[in-house]
């Protein structure tokens, strides 16, 4: 049941997600200066319509992460720098009804506990649809329902997006280990 | 839905090292958590409350406007005094707090409160509470402006601590009938007030150490209301002590 909260008790929830926000902000970004303006104009925006938030099943975060999807959204439109368009025929084959298989091989897991340095490029790679969801999947440990709210997509959508980024990680190093001798072909 | 069935606990371990690390810059943190501090004047409110912030806002814009032109009609029965009588007063208060002699009477001697007193009320027409306060040392007396008006103001100091006491004609903001007592805070000042026979009777204290209270100020109101003598046109030496003292 939606609740509403006192003022006090928003600003400090609200002042506990900063951490989330300016991790978000920079993969968003790419530039601590532009994630600071993003940051702070995500908390403008909840304050201007802090009156109208409800407490909801997932609490805070994804209604301030939504905010700042939708800024940067607005500011990419704006700037005519749009992030790369997904696939959207091959999002809607992925439905929630129809998770996508995840890969079983032991490889990519001692590859992903292993290879932090190739990691770190490999993230870098990725679209930024992809980082973002796994961001909010692996460091702001958000469940897949918290972040189609956040991201404002559809559950299967997420689950695509992540299956993907993995699946685009795992080659990335697979290939980095194959060109080392790391791994058998 | 299985929300594990993408689970990938060593993929999701080495995220975290990579990406956890980006710190918030403190200098943002700061403007972040002063930017929640100043926000209850920003718009936190919903729209139904701007609208209604705006409803309050005017229907006291109206209040004030009416409230000193209709205070005969003793609608204000809580004995507030109007905040433009009470921030003129206090305002002639420091002025004159601030001078380096307050208007001494030509002619009439500093301690004859009694001839201070008739002199005054001649020219206001109405009694005027003229007394020496023990404790306080009389600084002087003259006729003063409050909003507008004349009034007679005797200024009392006592270290830091001063003190008027106010006589004017109450014809002049439409007070309501005698007997009625006043009250009101302005910053560090105690006013305490009460209409008789025609007049505004009104004492303002002033401490910076803020440890006289109003009801101090009240008392002391009601000492001099209870001292009043319209004959003489001066109030007996009332029996007041402040804290402090």
């Amino acid at each position: 049941m939606p609740v509403k909260l006192p003022r006090q008790q928003f600003e400090s929830l609200a002042l506990a997600q900063l951490d989330t926000l300016y991790r978000v902000a920079r993969r968003l970004t790419g530039n601590p200066e532009r994630a600071g303006d993003l940051v702070q104009e995500t908390y403008l925006r909840a304050l201007r319509a802090a009156g109208d938030f409800e407490l909801e099943e997932f609490g805070i975060r994804p209604w301030l992460l939504r905010i700042m999807h939708n800024l940067h959204s607005t500011r990419g439109q704006r700037e005519n720098r749009q992030p790369r368009a997904m696939d959207e025929q091959h999002l809607a084959a992925n439905s929630p009804e129809a998770p996508p298989p995840m890969p079983s091989d032991g490889d990519a897991a001692a590859l992903f506990d292993s290879m932090d340095e190739q990691l770190v490029a490999a993230l870098e790679n990725l679209p930024m649809e992809y980082q973002q969801v796994m961001l909010l999947w692996a460091v702001e440990d958000l469940s897949y329902r918290q972040i189609a709210a956040a991201l404002d997509v559809p559950i299967g959508t997420v689950m695509s997006r992540l299956y993907r980024a993995r699946q685009s990680l795992a080659n990335d190093l697979r290939e980095y280990a194959q060109r080392q001798r790391l791994v058998r072909e | 839905m299985d929300e594990n069935a993408l689970n990938d606990p060593k993929l999701k371990a080495a995220v975290k090292r990579i990406w956890s690390d980006a710190a918030v810059p403190p200098e943002l943190r700061a403007r972040v958590q002063q930017m929640l501090s100043d926000a209850p004047n920003a718009g936190v409110a919903p729209r139904w409350q701007g609208y209604a912030i705006a409803a309050v806002l005017l229907i006291a814009a109206g209040v004030a406007t009416w409230l000193p032109w209709n205070f005969s009609r003793n609608v204000l029965a809580d004995q507030t005094l109007p905040w433009t009588v009470a921030d003129s007063m206090v305002q002639t208060h420091d002025r004159c707090c601030g001078a380096r002699d307050h208007h001494l009477l030509r002619g009439v001697r500093g301690d004859d409160f009694a001839a201070i007193g008739r002199r005054l009320s001649r020219d206001l027409g109405v009694p005027v509470l003229s007394t020496a306060l023990p404790h306080w040392q009389f600084a002087g007396a003259g006729p003063c402006p409050v909003w507008g008006h004349e009034s007679a103001h005797l200024l009392y100091r006592d270290g830091a601590r001063t003190l008027s006491v106010f006589s004017i004609p109450a014809r002049d903001f439409s007070l309501p009938g005698k007997d009625d007592r006043y009250a009101a805070t302005r910053d560090t000042h105690r006013l305490a007030g009460f209409v008789r026979d025609g007049g505004l009777y009104c004492v303002v204290v002033n401490s910076p150490d803020g440890q006289i209270t109003e009801a101090q100020a009240a008392h002391m109101r009601d000492q001099l209301l209870g001292s009043f003598n319209q004959d003489s046109f001066v109030a007996a030496a009332p029996s007041v002590a402040f804290a402090g003292h």
